[in-house]
């Protein structure tokens, strides 16, 4: 385990060592955010009730969706691509680890500042807005697990789009596509509550709404508290799932790559 | 220590004709070719042999080495290291081998270099003392010290080699390949480098096997060749024996140029060998 762990030390300095890029990336993401909120805001100007959510629950929503987004926000499937056509995957699988542990947690490391500055950020705007009045301590703790599980089932999505690279070459291809998903499915644009019925039923049945939309329910009270647990123990179904389905498709994957280079 | 058994690489290479109508017909039909890189080869490698690979560019070196480490799946053929299939045993092989590829480079790009020897001691979960030893070490025969703080990024490809070389070495593995592990190290460090291979594979009977394009270095290190032809082993035995095949006089040099010039002889060589 300690192997790992020091991937979050490497992984972190990393990120550290893209400042710019973070600070550039956090500033996009900010004026969505910003944006989002105001577009919200004009539609609840018109209409009180949205398909069941007021614009007192939608403007927590914003907020808390923008913070669970923004985990791992960035990615890996461009920059695994990347190391398989320049053939330095090869220095990653000479390494005595799982391949995907390492990944994840050199992830997590490069995701640790990114996700501090944001819940700072975050933070404060949601409590300029919102105030205190809606925050619970048990929905807090709930709320924690159920994003840090929500990180789970993004990377397992990301490591199998990332896979994908290994059959293509068009990895920008891949990490559009699978953002469009995530982003869509995931409830971080538009609460899947909000869709229309045959939508609705669909994303019932995905991984993505574990990404976004289940911590943000628990969150900002949606959920009942029995909801919350059994949604929690959905993500962790999915995080299983899907794990599996990367174990599998690793296999096939890692025996077909051609290493380059040499 | 390393067994190998008509062990084969096909690539699938896609086959496009030049220019934009070629790629555009690639798209709509897409035809591949497999380029056979190693042809059925086997051989066997004992504790504490240091061994060479030597080979014209493209000959299958750098292809054969990817399997050895487990990174690749050979298209047939067996491998066994230490007893086991490094494929199937990727990380378990891993933690007994160690292994340069000269061209890439296993430190952090963006984070001092000196992070990524960190790194190194908790993969292979070193003791403080056996880490400070090494790097000591090391870093008197290498130079790191000079450059220790910086990002990979900022070093000289020399450096930088030096540097893969010493993250290969840390965890004192048995088995070692080297694929050109000098490309781009001036000749005294290089120099130094082949005494420092030599004194590991004698003092701890560490097996060696490496490709370089430089024979002077091989000579000083390697006992035994193994020369590659398009895939196909054309000579496996002793240094000495090689040059017992020629004049006296002629440099492994010339005798390699010799070699490819009319390699048939060779291959023939190799046949009355087997008989
Ligand atoms: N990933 C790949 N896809 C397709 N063909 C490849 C790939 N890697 C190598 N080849 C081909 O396989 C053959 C053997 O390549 P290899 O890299 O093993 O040569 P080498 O002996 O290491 O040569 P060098 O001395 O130049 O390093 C070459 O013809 C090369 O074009
Ligand atoms: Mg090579």
């Amino acid at each position: 385990m300690k192997k790992y762990l020091a991937y979050i030390r490497c992984g972190f300095l990393e990120g550290c060592a893209y400042r710019s890029t973070f600070i550039t990336g956090m500033l996009a993401n900010f004026i969505q955010a910003v944006v989002l909120y105001y577009v919200w805001k004009s539609i609840f100007a018109y209409q009180e009730i949205v398909n069941g959510y007021t614009w007192e629950i939608m403007r927590q929503y914003v907020f808390v969706a923008f913070l669970c987004n923004s985990v791992f926000s960035m990615g890996f499937e461009m920059n695994i691509a990347e190391r398989i056509v320049k053939g330095d995957i090869i220095l990653d699988l000479l390494k005595p680890l799982s391949y995907r542990g390492m990944l994840f947690f050199r992830m997590l490391g490069t995701a640790g500042m990114e996700f501090a500055v944001t819940f700072l950020l975050i933070g404060s705007i949601y409590l300029a807005v919102n105030g205190t009045r809606y925050l619970s301590g048990i929905r807090a703790i709930l709320f924690l697990i159920s994003l840090f599980l929500g990180m789970g089932v993004k990377f397992c999505i990301q490591y199998l789009f990332s896979l994908l690279c290994f059959y293509t070459d068009n990895s920008y291809g891949v990490t559009k596509a699978r953002e469009i998903l995530t982003n869509f499915f995931s409830g971080a644009l538009i609460p899947l509550s909000m869709f229309p019925g045959v939508l609705r039923e669909l994303v019932r049945y995905l991984p993505f709404q574990g990404i976004v939309y289940t911590p943000c329910c628990v969150f900002i009270g949606t959920f009942s508290i029995e909801e919350c647990v059994s949604q929690i123990l959905l993500q962790i179904v999915w995080i299983l799932l899907l794990s599996l389905a990367g174990t599998l498709f690793g296999k096939k994957a890692f025996g077909v790559i051609s290493m380059y280079g040499g | 220590m390393i067994e190998v058994q008509d062990l084969k690489k096909e690539y699938k290479i896609a086959k496009k004709s030049a220019g934009i109508a070629g790629s555009l017909k690639h798209l709509i039909m897409p035809k591949y070719e497999t380029l056979e890189a190693v042809k059925g080869i086997s051989f066997h490698i004992n504790e504490g042999e240091s061994v060479a690979f030597l080979g014209a560019n493209g000959a299958g070196k750098s292809t054969t080495i990817k399997m050895l480490t487990g990174i690749m799946k050979p298209s047939a053929g067996n491998i066994r290291v230490m007893g086991r299939d490094p494929f199937a045993n990727r990380i378990e092989n891993a933690r007994k081998t160690g292994v340069v590829f000269g061209q890439k480079t296993q430190l952090w790009w963006d984070i001092p270099v000196v992070e990524s020897f960190n790194l190194l001691k908790n993969i292979y979960a070193l003791s403080e003392e056996q880490y400070v030893r090494n790097m000591e070490r090391f870093s008197a025969i290498l130079g790191l010290n000079d450059f220790l703080s910086q990002p990979a990024r900022k070093l000289s490809l020399g450096q930088r080699v030096r540097a893969d070389l010493a993250a290969s070495l840390l965890h004192e593995p048995p088995v070692l390949f080297l694929d050109e592990p000098t490309i781009g190290v001036d000749v005294t460090a290089k120099q130094k480098i082949y005494a420092f291979l030599k004194e590991v594979n004698q003092e701890k009977k560490t097996t060696i096997l490496l490709t370089s394009h430089d024979m002077k270095d091989l000579e000083s290190l390697c006992h035994r060749l193994i020369i590659l032809e398009r895939g196909k082993i054309l000579f496996d035995d002793s240094i000495e024996k090689l040059f017992d095949r020629y004049d006296g006089g002629m440099t492994l040099e010339q005798i390699i140029i010799e070699l490819f010039e009319h390699g048939t002889d060779a291959v023939s060589y190799v046949e009355e060998q087997e008989i």
